[in-house]
């Protein structure tokens, strides 16, 4: 197996999940508005946040390609502030990676916070808890078994993403080749024993933030005040 | 009771987000203000505005001369700076934190050991002690209602506002907890503005009154006025018409209570628990007029009165008395003219036992 592909694809998995904690949160925090939630603005940021599900990554892929070509808008306002070009490098295929993985943040993230009950948010309020003391210790204890959903979906996808980082970032080893990547070129090398072990190290992955994931499901509920 | 100047004066309009525009004019006095009306009135809605969680259209709400609201002025403090102590209807007790916990919860800025004395006394004054560790979920909902109370108490709020307190009790609970609820609430000596739209529960549970339907406070006033001289006919078929006396238990004899009330001994069902000082209710249609004492009335409650007014209501008419208290009598046109009803006329009131209706205060 690569080695240095497996340490890019989790270095690309870990950055992409602290980026979309980062973003998703208070964006899944907002969409999931008491009175507001699917109408008017929100309905359609909910909407994109969602497309990356139904899109082939092929074709997000050849989008963001053409987007963040060095003569495009965003190539030349991240030339200026970095001197850097975003295709073929690893900034181009977070970047990717970040955008195609909004659904499995976004989802169970807005998921949590739309199930909360607002009333314990009103009742932290009355008893003097600041806004952000009652994020702290009302929001994160009812909602992290959602939260926590969303940043293991997250990695998990991220580590197993294919089309989109090829079609922006290339093989390149040590920049843009992840385990899946190199996967493919195993495969074309007629390498099967060497597809065979990295095939297996993604599987595992996969498996284990199932399992996480439905044990944050199934564990009880404490919920309601017993009317 | 609450020191002078402790007190809340608000007006105000809201629109809610249903379209309808509810008028919210409260003040507290001493004791407890009961915001009582048909469910769907706005009364919740006028709590949550003066709490803060909902935000007036127009008009102000001030508290011990402070403004916490005034849309002329911009002001609008969040419920963080108001101080209050907010009891919802549905508790929310927060479930991830035991009854210690969830007790303490408001008290995070204090240090350890203070904090842990403030928690021990309020769990000891809502005997509470023994369910320290319990989760909510595995506690009833009277443990559950203490446990509320006692979170809202413990950080020595201002003000003190209850969303149907009671509601989430069966029956016989509401019934036991009514008369402690009351205790606690006179305890703490603080304003308290008190929704329900339960007959018994404003009778038992308030001080003060404000009667509201479809979004406008229609009458003002100490229970016992509202409820005995409604304002009009709309406020009337909301509190029912009838008169509320005070009195007291002076005998109780094979489950029926003897009370007097100034001076008249009437007989009724005995309440439950055994307190001495009772409202007597007496619903205007349940009070039947005599001329004589002798007549074939089987009612066991009978005592002379004075008429002191005579007021036609559609086909029935409204007779007020004065039998050493006040008292009003409903009867048909048919038989105001019977008996020749005028004001000043002395003749004799009479009530079957059943209809004497006892409420613990």
């Amino acid at each position: 197996m690569d080695v240095t592909a497996a340490w890019l694809t989790f270095r690309l998995a870990a950055t992409t999940t602290f980026l979309l904690a980062a973003v998703g949160l208070p964006l899944a925090w907002w969409l999931a508005a008491p009175h507001g939630r699917g109408t008017g603005l929100r309905g359609l940021v909910e909407a994109v946040c969602t497309l990356p599900l139904v899109l082939p990554p092929t074709v997000a892929g050849f989008f963001l390609l053409v987007a963040t070509a060095p003569q495009s808008v965003v190539g030349r306002l991240w030339g200026r502030l970095t001197g850097a070009t975003l295709p073929f490098t690893f900034s181009g295929i977070l970047l990717a990676a970040v955008l195609m993985n909004l659904p499995y943040a976004i989802g169970p993230f807005t998921a949590a916070f739309a199930a909360l009950d607002r009333r314990l948010v009103e009742a932290s309020w009355c008893l003097g808890e600041s806004r952000t003391a009652t994020i702290l210790r009302v929001v994160l204890p009812a909602c992290w078994p959602g939260i926590v959903t969303g940043l293991v979906m997250t990695f998990a996808h991220v580590v197993g993403e294919f089309g989109v980082v090829l079609m922006v970032g290339g093989n390149i080893p040590g920049i843009t080749r992840t385990l899946s990547v190199a996967l493919y070129d195993d495969v074309q090398a007629l390498d099967h024993a060497s597809a065979a072990r990295t095939a297996s190290v993604l599987v595992a992955v996969a498996l284990v933030a199932l399992v996480t994931v439905q044990r944050l499901g199934r564990r009880p509920v404490e919920k309601g005040s017993g009317r | 009771m609450s020191p002078p100047g402790q007190r809340l004066v608000a007006a105000f309009t809201l629109r809610h987000r249903s379209g309808t525009t509810i008028d919210g004019s409260v003040e507290t006095g001493n004791g407890v203000v009961v915001l009582y009306g048909p469910s769907g009135c706005g009364k919740t809605t006028v709590l949550r505005a003066l709490a803060g969680l909902d935000r007036p259209a127009t008009g102000r709400i001030a508290f011990d001369g402070g403004p916490w609201f005034d849309a002329a002025r911009g002001i609008d403090l969040p419920p963080q700076a108001r101080d209050v102590g907010m009891l919802g209807q549905d508790l929310a007790l927060f479930p991830w934190l035991d009854v210690a916990g969830n007790v303490g919860y408001a008290l995070r800025r204090l240090p350890a050991a203070e904090r842990a004395a403030r928690v021990d006394a309020a769990l000891r004054r809502f005997d509470l002690e023994s369910l320290a560790r319990r989760m909510p979920a595995t506690l009833s909902g009277g443990q559950q209602q203490r446990v509320a109370l006692a979170r809202a108490l413990v950080r020595r709020p201002r003000l003190l506002l209850l969303d149907e307190p009671l509601s989430a009790l069966d029956a016989p609970l509401r019934a036991l907890l009514r008369p402690a609820l009351r205790r606690w609430l006179v305890e703490t000596g603080l304003p308290v503005v008190l929704v329900t739209h339960d007959h018994t529960e404003a009778l038992t549970l308030g001080d003060g009154i404000v009667v509201m339907e479809e979004g406008r406070v229609l009458q003002t006033g100490t229970v016992a006025e509202v409820f005995s001289r409604p304002a009009d006919a709309r406020v009337a078929r909301i509190v029912g018409t009838e008169s509320i006396l005070c009195g007291e238990v002076i005998a109780v004899e094979a489950g029926l209570a003897t009370v007097e009330v100034a001076g008249v001994r009437l007989t009724a069902v005995a309440p439950p628990d055994g307190g001495r000082r009772v409202h007597v209710c007496l619903r205007a249609e349940e009070v039947v007029l005599l001329r004589h004492t002798d007549g074939g009335v089987s009612a066991r409650n009978r005592f002379p009165a004075t008429v002191r007014f005579v007021v036609p209501e559609g086909a029935l008419v409204r007779v007020g008395l004065d039998a050493g208290f006040e008292l009003t009598a409903l009867v048909t046109r048919a038989a105001a003219e019977e008996l020749a009803l005028l004001p000043g006329e002395r003749l004799f009131a009479a009530v079957k036992v059943p209809a004497v209706h006892l409420v613990p205060r």
